[in-house]
C-alpha cells in the first residue's frame, strides 16, 4: 500500500517536472530505482504503465554510477542510505530530479523527500536544490510540498 | 495492500511472515485502492490516502520471533569473500571451517564436520542439501558473488516452517532479481591463491519483465600439506597440496512480473567443478591394504527452478514452486547421480481478523544411483518425502504482541510421520523487541543410515567397515530460545539471542566384535543413535553506521555442549570416546569483528577480524588452535563504470590449520591470500 502510494507519487513528481534539454514534445525519461524493489516492479506492472500512457516513462534499476548520471529520475530507497552523500555528490549540477523516502533527504541536499505524516505521506521539495540542476518543477507541486532550501 | 505483502513472498520468504510482526489486517478505509486507481486522484486526494502501518514489516526487517542475521549484498562485497562458504563467515553463530582448499564443514550451534548434517540449505527456494548424508556437497555450491541479493541465516530449529533438515538451522541463499541486474557485467581478477576468476554477466528488462544470464569460472590453488600428515603421497610437507580446483558454471534467471497479482520467476544453473583431493583409500576390502591416494574429483551438475506468487484475492496469496535438480559426483571413493525433483505449495489466509494463517504441502522424489568403489559400496536407492504444515499468527495486542503457534507434519522412506513443532512468542514495541520459542525439530535417517558399507581400514583377511544398517531412528532435537533486540533507528542494530538444545539419539557410529566373513575378519562399525546431549549457549550482533561514512559490526557465539552415551551404551568406552570427539568439534567462542570506511567518495576500505578457541582438542589427532583472521581490501571507484579492489586475507599467519581429517579427504593448511579484481559495468 505504501509503495503503492510512493509510486504514484514518484510518477507524478516526474509528470510535474520539465528538465532542461526537453523541447516541447515530451522525451521519454528515464527513472532509475535503488534498492526497492518492490517499487521497481509496481513501476512495470501492465496496468500501471497503461494507465500512466501518457508519459513515456522507462523504469530500470542500474547501481552504476555511468546509470545514476544518464537517468532523468533517481529514486533511492532508505535501505541505500549509507551510499546517499556519494551518490548526490556524483549527481553535482546534473539535471536528475532525486527523489528518497530517507529521513532528512531534502535537508541534505536531496530534491524530494517523501515522508510519513502519521498515517499519510507527504512531501519536501528542496527548492535551491532543484534550481542548481537547472529542472523546473511546476508551482502546482510545490504548493503542495513543505519546502527547503539548503544547498546541496 | 497486495503489493506489500507479495514482497514477503517470494523465495520461501513466505515462511517469515510466520516469524515477523508487524503484519496487520487492512486498515479501515483505502485498502481495496491499487496503484493503477490512485493514478487518476490528484495530488491533494494522493496525500490523504491512509496507509496504516502495514509498511511496518517493511522497515522492520528484523522482527522475528527467531535468532534471524542477514549477510546484505554490500557486506559479501566488501568482505572480499571469494565464494559463499567464505561469506557465511560474517553470521553470528555459523561455524565455518575451510577442511582444505576445496571442502567446507559448516553448522550452527556445533556438532560440525564435513558431513554436517543439521542445516536446511536454501539457494532461490531450491534445497541444496543432499538426502545421500543430509550435508552440503559445498564444492559445487557457486554463484557470482555479484548477483547475490543477500544470504538469511536464521539460527535453531525451523523445521515446524521450513521442515526437512532445519533442526539447527537455515541458511536461505539469495539472488539478485533479476530486474536489477540489467546491462553487461564484467569482472575478472586473480591472485596468489585464487589463481584467476572471472564472470560475464549479460541483462536486459522490458517493462513487465527481465533476465540475465551469467557464465562464471575459477581457478583456486590448493593449501599448503601438514608436516603432521603421515601420508606418503607424491608431495613432501610443506609444500602445496593437490586440493586445487577449476571450476565453470553459467546459468540464467528470469522474472516476469506477469500482472499486479501474479510474479513468475523461472532460474537455472549449469556447472562443472573439478578439485584435486588426497586422502586414504581401499582399493579392495580384506585383500589390499589402505593406500593413500591422490586424485581429481569431479561435480557437475544442473537445476531447474519455477516459481510463482500469487495474490488470488486481497486476503489470499498463493507460492507455488517446482525444481528439478541433478548432480553427478565422481571420485575415487565413491560416485553418485542423484536426480531431484520437488514441489512446494503454499497459501495465506488473512481472512480471520488478526490472524494470519498459512497451511502448505510439500512432495520431494529423489532417485541415486552409486558407483560402488573399493572404499564404498552402496545400492541405487530412491527415495520420497511428504510434508505438510499449518502455522497461525495472532495478533494479541495490535502492533505489540503476536502468539506464533504451528506444525509441520513429515515423513520420508527412512522414517515414519513426524510432528515438527513450534511455540513462539513476541513482543516489539518501538525501537526494541523480545521474543521467546520453544520447538522441536528432527534429524531424519538418510541414505547412508540405510545402506552405506565404508571401508575405513584394510588388511589382507580385514576389514573395519562402517555399515548403515537401518538402525538409526530419527533424531530428536527440542529447543529453547529467548532474544532481545535494540534497533533504535536505521544505524543501529543489537541483537542478542540464547538457546538450549537438548538432543535425544545423536546419530555416530559405534564399533562392535569383530566376526568372521567368508573373506576374513570384519570389524563392523555401526551407524547408530549414540549420544544423547545438550547444549547452551548465545550469539549477539551489533551493527553501528557511526557517520555517513564509517561503519562498525561485530559478533560473538558462545557454545557449551555436554553429551552422554544413550542409555544401552552407558559406560561403553566407544560410546565415550564418541562424546569427547562431538564435544571438541566446535570451539567455545567464535567472534568476528569488522570495521569500513569511506574516507573520500571513490574509495572504500574494509578491515574484517574473525577469530575462534582451540578445538578439536580431543587427542585422536592434530587439534586446531585458536587463531585470528585478519582480511583487509581497498576498493578504488576509478570512473563510472569500473570499480578495483585489493584484498588480503589470513594477513596474521601465512599457514593455519582449520580442521582435521576426514574418511572423505584430508586436510590441509589454508594459505595467506591476496587478490585484485576489477568490475566493470555498463
Amino acid at each position: 500500500m505504501e509503495t503503492d502510494v510512493k509510486a504514484v507519487y514518484v510518477y507524478n513528481f516526474i509528470r510535474f517536472t520539465e528538465w532542461p534539454d526537453e523541447t516541447s514534445t515530451p522525451a521519454e525519461r528515464k527513472l532509475l530505482v535503488l534498492g526497492n524493489l518492490t517499487l521497481l516492479k509496481t513501476f512495470k506492472h501492465d496496468a500501471f504503465r497503461l494507465t500512466a500512457k501518457n508519459t513515456s516513462l522507462y523504469t530500470h534499476s542500474c547501481p552504476t554510477p555511468a546509470c545514476i548520471k544518464e537517468s532523468h529520475a533517481l529514486f533511492i530507497d532508505r535501505t541505500k542510505s549509507s551510499q546517499l552523500i556519494k551518490i548526490l555528490a556524483s549527481l553535482k549540477n546534473r539535471p536528475v530530479l532525486t527523489i528518497s523516502d530517507i529521513p532528512g533527504f531534502a535537508d541534505k541536499g536531496g530534491m524530494i523527500e517523501l515522508k510519513r505524516d502519521q498515517e499519510h505521506v507527504i512531501f519536501r521539495i528542496n527548492i535551491e536544490a532543484i534550481k542548481q540542476a537547472n529542472l523546473y518543477v511546476s508551482a502546482q507541486l510545490l504548493e503542495l510540498a513543505e519546502i527547503t532550501g539548503k544547498k546541496p | 495492500m497486495n503489493r506489500n505483502r507479495k514482497k514477503f513472498i517470494t523465495f520461501r520468504m513466505v515462511a517469515l511472515i510466520f516469524l515477523f510482526p508487524g503484519f496487520t489486517t487492512p486498515g479501515l478505509c483505502d485498502e481495496k485502492i491499487s496503484a493503477r486507481e490512485m493514478l487518476d486522484l490528484s495530488m491533494e486526494e494522493l496525500m490523504n490516502i491512509n496507509v496504516v502501518s502495514v509498511s511496518k514489516r517493511e522497515e522492520n526487517y528484523y522482527g522475528a520471533a527467531a535468532a534471524v542475521f542477514v549477510i546484505t549484498h554490500d557486506d559479501i562485497r566488501r568482505s572480499g569473500a571469494r565464494s559463499i562458504p567464505e561469506a557465511l563467515r560474517l553470521a553470528p553463530g555459523v561455524e565455518v571451517n575451510r577442511v582444505n582448499g576445496n571442502q567446507y564443514a559448516i553448522a550452527i550451534r556445533g556438532q560440525n564436520d564435513l558431513f554436517s548434517d543439521k542445516l536446511l540449505i536454501l539457494m532461490d527456494g531450491r534445497t541444496i542439501y543432499t538426502p545421500t548424508f543430509s550435508g552440503v556437497w559445498w564444492p559445487s555450491q557457486n554463484y557470482p558473488l555479484e548477483d547475490l541479493e543477500r544470504i538469511e541465516v536464521i539460527r535453531g530449529p525451523s523445521g515446524a516452517i521450513w521442515g526437512a533438515n532445519a533442526v539447527n538451522g537455515v541458511i536461505n541463499i539469495i539472488t539478485k532479481d533479476a530486474n536489477t541486474t540489467t546491462g553487461t557485467f564484467v569482472s575478472v581478477g586473480g591472485g596468489n591463491e585464487e589463481k584467476a576468476f572471472g564472470t560475464i554477466r549479460f541483462g536486459a528488462d522490458s517493462d513487465s519483465a527481465a533476465y540475465r544470464a551469467y557464465l562464471m569460472s575459477e581457478e583456486r590453488d590448493g593449501g599448503i600439506l601438514p608436516s603432521e600428515s603421515a601420508l606418503p603421497i607424491s608431495f613432501p610437507a610443506g609444500l602445496d597440496a593437490p586440493d586445487n580446483r577449476k571450476l565453470s558454471q553459467g546459468g540464467f534467471r528470469a522474472d516476469w512480473a506477469m500482472n499486479e497479482q501474479t510474479d513468475i520467476s523461472f532460474h537455472g544453473d549449469l556447472y562443472d567443478v573439478k578439485t584435486g583431493a588426497f586422502g586414504s583409500h581401499v582399493p579392495q576390502p580384506f585383500v589390499a591394504p589402505t593406500a593413500p591416494y591422490e586424485t581429481l574429483v569431479s561435480y557437475r551438475g544442473h537445476n531447474l527452478v519455477l516459481k510463482t506468487d500469487s495474490n488470488l484475492s486481497s486476503e489470499t496469496s498463493m507460492s507455488a514452486q517446482l525444481f528439478y535438480d541433478q548432480y553427478k559426483i565422481d571420485s575415487i571413493i565413491f560416485g553418485e547421480k542423484r536426480d531431484t525433483f520437488d514441489v512446494d505449495l503454499q497459501f495465506n489466509f488473512s481472512q480471520l481478523p488478526r490472524n494470519l494463517i498459512s497451511i502448505g504441502g510439500n512432495y520431494r522424489a529423489s532417485r541415486a544411483v552409486i558407483k560402488d568403489t573399493g572404499t564404498l559400496q552402496m545400492a541405487d536407492d530412491s527415495m520420497d518425502l511428504t510434508s505438510i504444515f499449518i502455522n497461525d499468527e495472532i495478533e494479541l495486542i495490535e502492533n505489540r504482541l503476536r502468539l506464533i503457534a504451528g506444525v509441520k507434519l513429515e515423513k520420508n522412506s527412512y522414517m515414519k510421520w513426524q510432528a515438527q513443532p513450534h511455540l513462539r512468542t513476541i513482543y516489539t514495541a518501538d525501537t526494541w523487541g523480545v521474543w521467546a520459542a520453544a520447538s522441536r525439530a528432527v534429524r531424519s535417517p538418510n541414505m547412508v543410515d540405510n545402506g552405506l558399507t565404508l571401508n575405513k581400514v584394510s588388511a589382507p583377511g580385514l576389514a573395519a567397515s562402517v555399515l548403515g544398517t537401518g538402525d538409526v531412528v530419527p533424531e530428536k532435537v527440542t529447543s529453547y530460545e529467548v532474544g532481545l533486540r535494540f534497533h533504535p533507528d536505521n544505524n543501529l542494530l543489537f541483537q542478542l539471542a540464547a538457546f538450549r538444545i537438548n538432543y535425544k539419539g545423536v546419530g555416530d557410529v559405534h564399533r562392535e566384535t569383530p566376526f568372521g566373513v567368508p573373506a576374513g575378519v570384519l570389524i563392523p562399525i555401526y551407524m547408530q543413535n549414540v549420544l544423547d546431549g545438550k547444549a547452551e549457549g548465545m550469539e549477539a550482533d551489533i551493527t553501528y553506521r557511526v557517520t555517513d561514512w564509517a561503519k562498525v559490526k561485530g559478533t560473538y557465539s558462545l557454545l557449551h555442549q555436554s553429551y552422554r552415551p544413550v542409555a544401552s551404551l552407558t559406560g561403553d568406552a566407544q560410546a565415550l570416546d564418541t562424546v569427547l570427539s562431538i564435544t571438541k568439534q566446535s570451539p567455545k567462542n567464535r567472534y568476528s569483528i569488522g570495521v569500513s570506511i569511506d574516507p573520500v567518495n571513490s574509495i572504500e576500505l574494509d578491515v574484517n577480524l574473525y577469530g575462534w578457541n582451540l578445538f578439536r582438542d580431543d587427542g585422536f589427532g592434530p587439534s586446531v588452535n585458536s587463531y585470528e583472521r585478519l582480511d583487509a581490501r581497498i576498493g578504488w571507484q576509478a570512473t563510472d563504470n569500473m570499480n578495483i579492489s585489493l584484498v588480503g586475507q589470513n594477513l596474521l599467519k601465512s599457514t593455519h590449520r582449520e580442521d582435521v581429517d576426514s574418511a572423505l579427504e584430508f586436510s590441509s593448511l589454508i594459505q595467506q591470500s591476496y587478490y585484485v579484481k576489477v568490475n566493470y559495468h555498463y
